[in-house]
């Protein structure tokens, strides 16, 4: 690499960084589970398990990471716009925006340690914001799987390479960190009457495991690449103690519980091939356990009702990827193409079963109290596209990824009408994203 | 290349070092980051080179010949008395991890550096200053952080080195909505409440960038800035309830609104020396730092409740006409400079080992006023000892193409007692001294790769 | 390097990597906010809680069963001096003429000052092991002896008896006598001595209750004492509350106290009788005994609190005060007024509630 497209390098980088941190402050972003983790993976349907071998590998699997011999950083960002009718009107939502800084770094052990360990780290949030949650009460509308908490995900990465032990295997391990939330606040009045108050605000660290495999296979038709990954639950937590004293009125310790963001348990299978160089197909099939999701919000005291069981299902997610590449002299060239369908968790919005403090129903004399549950999600197509381009130096490489993606949403009629309404609700949209990735290896 | 270029490049560094909305973490400010350059007193802004660079000067990460990967643990246990009693302050322990990437594109190094500091206890922990609860404002809240960086570093020439980078901290807002209905009479089993809440923990962003120069072959010069920034958490919660138990239900209103500042953290300059002896038998190195303190906004909440309960005269219920919140008072601190010495000693070498022995010194005056209003923050003085020793494996291959450094440090800060006077007999806390030790320990494993 | 060896640093490696990775961040044990503190005396005070008394009745903070009329209460070293009058078996109707908060002392036998010991177990006290100490028998006295003060550092009481300010020194045996009369206001009707060390010169400082207020009087001996002025104990003017105005101070307690920096300051403690009739323990700070600056909220609000009378200890290292005041209790019976204790710092802890047995 001459010392010119080093610098080149060099000054995108800076640039690069330059725009993260000039980003503008207007906020929210969906997590990566809805719009991807990196320009490769969300160009190629969301898929990656099988593939995915630099920071984008600490989410897909970090197995993946095992393959990589060059030591990469990458600067991205993401954005979408969301595009929601509910009853023909416009559902306002916030549009979205994020960031990611990534690298992935063989160590460079010699011994039986060689090209065995690379660690890598990604690191996503939203712009502005760490943790954004809008928990609000069951029967008002709310897009609760796809405005669930826009929230900071790390995950870090350690991909171990068996090719000495077992040609072609590779295990992965790591962590998906999130924070939990927890808090009090003492209010008090004195004799004065003057108010007293103690805050305190406890972002704690939840640390999720995932854990991959990935295997290799050379024949005749080409490479067949299968990888399989468990990612555990991933929650944060909110809980937050008000506790009234002083006061003529007597107010029962409050409770804020809630369950800001939820991803749940995942076991993902894909199987990737490559009959030539140029040319990749990836099929994923992932399932999701969304049945154990204990919905949003808790109880607010200790004997206060619980809200209804909002009755989430466990999915299945069929995902697809075509990667098609072509190198001209030192640049690389790749077109991507995706398709993703994107099950519902939830059923329809409905008059739902209110329970007590324990979560049994709540009978008042004789009859069963009820509420409207107004969860609104439905079966999502995702259809994905994108290129990345790659310069190819002596001792560098400097490459750009960009993506683009279109959810549409499907229409979905509901058990029970808007407040006021008379005719039950019915929702569509759709979902417009895209993104870059900048990524310098040596 | 020519130095224009390098001159973009440096500028562009700056430029990503002036940007707005700066953050800053404090585990790092308060213990150091890394067991040599804190038992060298902190006094390694002039030439450090490992992963503690990405917390003292992110310039020295283009100066680590290979990967550097470095882990380590820190304990800090604070020994600090009020009027003779000891303070409760928590024992605070945290690992820290550090990752130097560097590259060599032609005469030019790069690098890329990672600093992570994580408490055992918690990512982040913020409190309300309550003004009868004085307390050591350094140390009680403010090292109860997560501290993260990613740096680029470039060295253009081998004189000199550039560096520069992010961090990010996590304020607070939270808009609370309760309703339900409250049991005058038995308040916790009867009541029947539900929430719904809007919470957001937005991210800040924090530069800090470095530069070091090679004046001579064993002098070097170095200059770190780190920007200011401000935490706010913002609550506010609103409860419309009906209060039932006596009779007809009666509403109740009770709205809460307060916004604290939870923590500072000023803007930092750094102009840092060093030098060394022939064969780096000793090296000395001397950090001056100037902190702007002086521009600290209130750590004192503003705080307003309302509280309207529509209820007869006839239940005599004492609901006061006006409930008195807070507002913010000027904190008054200064601007401090402070000054850090280490000594770094070559005790023995062979082809296997090296051993290096260190001693560091730091003080740090106070910024804090003598508490003599309402406002009760504790601060003294500190003076860091600190002796460390650094024990180099270089015999490794072929596992290890490189070093393995194994350092390890002991420190003690002595707070000398301070007095703090009130103007007013009868203030609600009324006069106090304070002051203490602290103890600090902490044992880093680097890797070295060629 | 052997094999071995890099083994073991590997090993060293990996379980630093281990502390690193799993388990940081999370919660294990915390400390508390930090503790208040509070060396000023200005409170707030809590009542004390039935653990550490012993007492269930009301009101809030007893610390003595009140079968007798009970007027002012000092915690003292060697153990608490009240005054008392004993109902009469055959007592007369009650006086209809009187004010519902004033006890009609015809209904009960001659004001006598007590002395009980303090109880090993908790902060209270048996009423039925209190002897009396000191009884009216000179003219002045007009046949009844009240507000007990016992002065530790002289081994003297004082008292109140009919308007004037009464003493008499501990001899042989522990018996106080002989009676004399220290100061005498005819027309100002004394009462509530409470004497302290003048903190600025080698005499004693008197305050007492007249009808105009709270007045100081000073003496070299500690025996005969001049008026010196009546003090000012205004609440500064933003804590003024326009619908309770402060009309009266009455019943002043006082004592010496040293900050942990250092400084002397006298610590004036007194009831306040509002204009809606309520009442409030107020409290002043003095440097020379004389000029007070007074704290704008109330120690503590308690049940119609009266006649409050510090005590300073170092209890765990801390200082607390722990003022003991009369409070009402009830109007329609003979004894409607019991001896309360209220402490401060709020967060020390003479005895821990129990914890409810889990279900």
């Amino acid at each position: 690499m001459t010392s010119r497209t080093s610098l080149s390098a060099l000054l995108f980088v800076s640039l690069a960084l330059l725009a993260e941190l000039a980003a503008p402050v207007r906020v929210h972003a969906s997590p990566p589970d809805v719009l991807g983790y990196g320009a490769r993976s969300s160009a190629l349907g969301l898929t990656g398990v099988s593939w995915a071998n630099d920071y984008e590998a600490t989410f897909a699997n970090p197995a993946g990471l095992a393959t990589q011999r060059r030591t990469g950083v990458s600067i991205g960002m993401q954005a979408g716009a969301l595009q929601l009718t509910l009853d023909d009107q416009a559902f306002p939502i916030d549009p979205t925006s994020g960031q990611v800084i990534g690298f992935h770094l063989p160590l460079p052990f010699g011994g039986p340690l060689k090209d065995v360990l690379v660690l890598g780290t990604g690191f996503y949030t939203p712009s502005n914001t760490v943790l954004r949650n809008d928990i609000i009460f069951t029967e008002i509308p709310q897009f609760a799987v796809l405005a669930r908490a826009q929230s900071v995900a790390l995950h870090l990465g350690l991909g171990i390479n068996l090719d000495k032990v077992v040609p072609g295997l590779r295990v992965g391990v790591g962590f998906s960190v999130l924070a939990n939330t927890a808090g009090r606040l003492d209010v008090e009045l004195d004799e004065g009457s003057r108010f007293v108050s103690l805050t305190e605000t406890q972002l704690l660290a939840g640390f999720n495991p995932i854990i991959g495999v990935q295997y290799d296979r050379d024949t005749s038709v080409g490479k067949f690449t299968f990888g399989l990954v468990w990612r555990d639950e991933v929650r944060s937590d909110v809980g937050l103690n008000i506790q009234v004293e002083g006061l003529p009125i007597p107010l029962p310790i409050i409770t804020i519980n809630a369950v800001a963001q939820y991803d749940p348990h995942a076991f993902v299978f894909e199987a990737g091939w490559s009959p030539t160089p140029n040319f990749m197909v990836a099929l994923q099939l992932g399932y999701e356990r969304w049945s154990r999701w204990p919905g949003v919000v808790g109880k607010s005291s200790e004997f206060s009702n619980l809200p209804p069981d909002p009755e989430f299902r466990d999915t299945i997610t069929p995902r697809l990827g075509l990667e098609y590449r072509t190198s001209a002299r030192r640049t690389k060239l790749a077109l991507r193409l995706g398709y993703s369908y994107e099950m519902t968790p939830a059923p329809p919005a409905r008059i739902a079963d209110l329970r007590d403090s324990e979560g049994a129903p709540l009978v008042i004399r004789g009859v069963q109290q009820t509420r409207a549950v107004r969860y609104l999600d439905s079966d999502r197509h995702v259809f994905t596209g994108g290129g990345g381009v790659e310069f190819v130096f002596d001792n560098a490489n400097f490459g750009l990824d960009l993506f683009i993606q279109l959810h549409r949403i499907a229409e979905r009629t509901h058990d029970v009408p808007a407040e006021g309404g008379t005719e039950n609700m019915v929702h569509s949209g759709y979902i417009l994203a895209g993104g870059w990735a900048a990524t310098v290896e040596w | 290349m020519s130095l224009r270029r390098f001159t973009i490049l440096g500028c562009l560094g700056l430029l990503v070092s002036l940007q707005p909305a700066t953050a800053h973490a404090t585990p790092p400010d308060t213990y150091g980051f890394g067991s040599r350059a804190t038992s060298l007193g902190g006094a390694v802004g002039a030439d450090v080179s490992d992963s503690s660079a990405n917390f003292y000067n992110p310039a020295g990460l283009s100066g680590a010949e290979g990967v550097r990967l470095s882990i380590g643990y820190l304990s800090a246990h604070s020994f600090l008395q009020v009027n003779g009693t000891r303070s409760n302050l928590e024992r605070l322990g945290g690992s820290n991890v550090g990752i130097v990437a560097p590259a060599k594109f032609g005469n030019v190094r790069f690098a890329f550096g990672l600093g992570l500091h994580l408490n055992d206890q918690r990512l982040a922990r913020t409190r309300s200053a309550a003004t009868n609860r004085p307390r050591w404002e350094m140390f009680d809240t403010r090292p109860h952080r997560v501290w993260l960086a990613t740096n680029i570093a470039i060295s253009p020439v081998p004189w000199l080195r550039f560096g520069a980078g992010i961090t990010f901290q996590s304020p607070s807002d939270l808009t609370l909505d309760l309703r339900g209905s409250v049991d005058l009479l038995r308040p916790e089993e009867r009541s029947r409440i539900e929430h719904q809440f809007k919470g957001d923990l937005t991210s800040i962003r924090y530069p800090q960038a470095g530069v070091q120069v090679r004046i001579h072959e064993r002098f070097w010069v170095g200059l770190t800035y780190r920007g200011s920034f401000e935490l706010k958490n913002l609550l506010s919660a609103g409860a419309r309830a009906d209060i039932v138990g006596l009779g007809d239900a009666i509403p109740l209103t009770f709205l809460l609104d307060t916004i604290s500042v939870n923590m500072f953290g000023p803007q930092t300059v750094v102009l840092s020396t060093s030098f060394n002896l022939p064969d780096d038998r000793l090296r000395i190195g001397f950090d001056l730092a100037w902190v702007d303190w002086s521009a600290h906004t209130s750590l004192i909440p503003t705080e307003d409740i309302t509280l309207i309960v529509d209820a007869p005269p006839s239940l005599g219920l004492d609901v006061p006409s006006r409930i008195v919140g807070r507002r913010p008072l000027d904190m008054n601190l200064h601007d401090v400079f402070v000054p850090r010495l280490g000594v770094e000693m070559l005790a023995h070498r062979s082809p296997a080992h090296e051993v290096e022995l260190r001693f560091g010194y730091a003080y740090e005056n106070s910024p804090f006023p003598t508490q003599t209003g309402v406002m009760n923050f504790i601060d003294s003085d500190r003076h860091s000892f600190t002796v460390g020793v650094g024990w180099g494996l270089r015999n490794l291959r072929p596992t290890i193409a490189g070093r393995l450094q194994i350092d390890a440090h002991l420190s003690y800060a002595y707070l000398p007692e301070r007095a703090h006077i009130k103007d007013s007999l009868v203030d609600a806390v009324g006069d106090f001294v304070a002051g203490g030790h602290q103890l600090t320990m902490g044992l880093n494993v680097e890797l070295a790769f060629e | 390097m052997t094999r071995a060896q890099q083994l073991a640093v590997l090993s060293l490696v990996v379980t630093q990597l281990a502390l690193v990775s799993i388990g940081c961040a999370t919660r294990g044990n915390e400390a508390d906010f930090p503790a208040p503190i509070a060396t000023s005396g200005v409170g707030p005070f809590r009542a004390a809680r039935v653990v550490e008394t012993g007492f269930t009745e009301p009101p809030a903070g007893r610390v003595m069963e009140s079968t007798w009329a009970v007027e002012r209460a000092q915690l003292t070293d060697i153990g608490l001096f009240f005054a008392a009058g004993i109902p009469l078996e055959d007592a007369p109707d009650r006086d209809p003429a009187l004010a519902a908060d004033v006890t009609d002392w015809s209904r009960y036998g001659p004001r006598q000052i007590y002395q009980t010991a303090a109880r090993d177990q908790d902060l209270g006290f048996d009423l039925e092991a209190a002897t009396p100490v000191l009884e009216a028998t000179e003219p002045w006295e007009e046949g009844a002896v009240s507000d007990p003060w016992f002065d530790v550092d002289s081994g003297r009481l004082y008292y109140a008896a009919g308007g004037s300010i009464g003493m008499v020194e501990a001899g042989e045996g522990g018996a106080f006598g002989p009676h004399q009369q220290v100061l005498a206001v005819p027309e100002a009707g004394l009462r509530s001595p409470t004497v302290v060390r003048d903190p600025v010169g080698d005499g004693v400082l008197l305050y007492v209750q007249t009808r105009a207020g709270v007045a100081v009087a000073r003496s070299e001996d500690g025996v005969a004492f001049t008026f010196d002025r009546n003090l000012s104990l205004d609440l500064p003017t933003e804590a003024v509350d326009p619908d309770a105005t402060e009309e009266r101070w009455s019943g002043p307690g006082a004592l010496v106290a040293t900050s942990p920096t250092g400084r002397t300051t006298v610590r004036l403690y007194f009831s306040v009788l509002r204009s809606d009739g309520t009442r409030v323990i107020g409290m002043a700070a003095s440097e020379d005994g004389l000029r007070f600056e007074r704290s704008p909220t109330p120690a503590f609000i308690g049940d119609l609190p009266r006649s409050p009378c510090p005590f300073l200890e170092s209890f765990n290292g801390v200082d607390v005060t722990r003022i003991y005041s009369t409070a009402e209790f009830a109007r329609s019976d003979f004894a409607f007024r019991a001896v309360t204790a209220h402490i401060s710092p709020l967060d020390v802890m003479y005895a821990e509630e129990e914890e409810e047995p889990a279900e």
